[in-house]
């Protein structure tokens, strides 16, 4: 007598593990395979883009905090930037090196949250303790410079909110000496693992005009093929004045889009932060980092839209000003959005446990796709 | 390829779709008409010498000024900018920003639409990124975005009621409070 089978919808979040926050997968199975997996965001939504039109430029750096919450600096960043361009400001040099220090300190611990995120969703405990172990060191660093720990506010307009605390660059290099010796193990125990290889190789893989296609960014688009970063491609701040590789899925690094590339690139890159953090700590000239901070800013009417480099990829900030105190509109394109919409194109026919992996590969924040 | 260059290239094409060029010495764009977005989309993806193949972004805006903060403007002498060729009228708006790999330029464009039945071609056929964000905006402004596959709202409960982006939204005093009375008078 031939089995009778049906379909199954099964209702993967909003609150799950694996789904990262709050996102909701309506996935349909057939037996232990996925036939479609559609995801329905908004959950998380409050209004930002509203909100920010009420507030003035400086007021809005805080909200840019809880974008993407793990990495709040690099919002920061992004946004400030965009402003400084709609209004011509220049940046001293000390308060440049301090900024980027701070974005690629943020972009290591952005980076260990995904390795031990991800590594929780394939199954494995101990990269998880151990990445939050160095993320916890970092958050020390954090504090003590801006005096919080997760939403740092301390970019601004012209400037940072305050210089760093003296005695901090010994913190942070001793900090990055017992990183690196700690990434070193990390390798010997997932990087290089046969079982984390044998579950990744080519599992979600995105060809590269897929990734285009759709609008992806940073790690993901770089693991499909395409060799393009913001900081080293469209420089903003000091990034054209410091060296570091771009790395990129190819030959030395999983060459297909899969999930083992997407793994391997963010990999590569806390390297490449760590060597951005020294070339940056080895001189940092004085100045005074609040010199060009005004409590109220008043771009001159004109738009404009200012892309950097986060962690997740591209976070851009459309910006139009109507010469008021206040903008008329901004909008975040924020890089886990444009990543997150490839999802249902590439959970289809594949196993429940790969399209939980491909969702850590993703490397999703809910704050920014919902906004 | 620079973006004036580019502009005048849409210009030589599409003549008089292309109303202007706004801010030229900061970061141009070109504004167009409404209805001939998609074929301009389409012309600028499909160019070999400009090959715009990824958006970078699609923004919907409002033109509309925010009422209560104008007294505090600048002086004409103050702007940098040139003027701005925004329609007298308010309306609503969307703004695309493009990239290319093959050529790294960039171009962006707007198009304006009235506020009541607003509509735009939509771009989501030809770039496949359009799909969210153009959900987004019609989500957040009411654009309606014409060939659009699947046009829902993606952010805002299905059943929200107004578009919150618009600058003469008013907030909602309270979200399903009908329903909730239905279902008390119903005895739950």
């Amino acid at each position: 007598m031939p089995l009778k089978t049906e379909e199954m919808l099964l209702n993967v979040g909003p609150q799950h593990p694996s789904t990262h926050g709050v996102l909701r997968l309506e996935v349909t199975t057939d037996g232990e395979l996925v036939t479609s997996a559609e995801p329905t965001i908004g959950y998380l939504h409050r209004c930002f883009e509203k909100y920010a039109e009420t507030l003035t430029y400086q007021q809005i750096i805080p909200y840019t905090d809880r974008l993407d919450y793990l990495s709040s600096m690099n919002n920061n960043f992004g946004f400030v930037v965009a402003v400084e361009k709609l209004m011509g400001i220049h940046v001293c040099e000390r308060a440049e090196r301090i900024r980027v220090i701070m974005a690629e300190l943020n972009r290591i611990a952005s980076h260990l949250m995904f390795i031990g995120s991800f590594s929780n969703d394939l199954g494995a405990m101990t990269p998880f303790l151990w990445c939050f172990r160095d993320r916890e060191e970092i958050l020390k660093i954090f504090e003590e410079v801006s005096g919080a720990r997760l939403l740092y506010n301390y970019y601004r307009i012209g400037g940072l909110a305050a210089d760093l605390t003296p005695g901090i660059e010994e913190k942070i290099y001793s900090f990055l000496n017992q990183f690196e010796a700690h990434m070193l193990e990390l390798d010997d125990l997932f990087t290089r693992n046969a079982i984390v290889i044998a579950r990744l190789k080519g599992v979600g893989m995105i060809p590269r005009e897929m990734a285009i296609a759709y609008g992806l960014s940073g790690p993901m688009l770089r693991a499909s093929g395409v060799d393009w970063d913001c900081r080293r491609d469209e420089p903003y701040s000091i990034y054209a004045s410091l060296r570091f590789e771009v790395p990129v899925g190819g030959e030395k690094l999983g060459a297909l889009g899969d999930c083992y590339a997407r793994y391997l690139v963010r990999r590569a890159e806390i390297d490449q932060s760590v060597s951005l953090v020294r070339q940056c700590l080895a001189d940092i000239p004085p100045g005074d980092v609040k010199e060009q901070v005004k409590r109220n800013v008043r771009p001159p009417v004109g738009e404009v839209y200012v892309r950097t480099e986060n962690p997740r990829g591209e976070i851009g900030f459309y910006l139009r000003s109507d010469g008021s105190t206040k903008p008329s509109r901004v909008k975040v394109r924020a890089p886990s959005f444009c990543n997150m919409s490839v999802f249902s194109r590439i959970s289809k026919d594949i196993l429940v446990a790969d399209m939980i992996a491909i969702l850590g590969s993703v490397d999703i924040v809910l704050g920014e796709i919902d906004r | 390829m620079d973006a004036l260059a580019i502009a005048t290239m849409v210009k030589d094409v599409f003549g008089g779709a292309v109303l202007a060029v706004d801010q030229p010495e900061v970061e141009p764009v070109a504004v167009i008409e409404p209805a001939n977005v998609a074929e301009v989309a389409r012309f600028l993806r499909e160019t070999p010498e400009l090959a715009f193949d990824y958006l970078m972004c699609l923004s919907g805006f409002d033109t509309m000024p925010t009422e209560e903060d104008h007294p505090a403007r600048n002086t004409p002498e103050e702007d940098t900018g040139a003027p701005s060729t925004e329609t007298a009228a308010p309306a609503l708006g969307v703004a695309y920003h493009l990239f290319s790999y093959s050529h790294s330029h960039r171009f962006a464009f707007k198009a304006h639409t009235p506020r009541e039945n607003p509509h735009i071609p939509s771009v989501a056929e030809i770039w496949p990124a359009a799909d969210w964000h153009e959900r987004e905006a019609f989500d957040l402004f009411g654009i309606i975005f014409d060939g659009h596959p699947d046009l829902r709202r993606i952010l805002l409960p299905e059943d929200w009621v107004g578009h919150p982006l618009r600058k003469d939204y008013a907030a909602q005093e309270s979200y399903r409070i009908g329903d909730a009375c239905a279902q008390i008078a119903r005895g739950w």
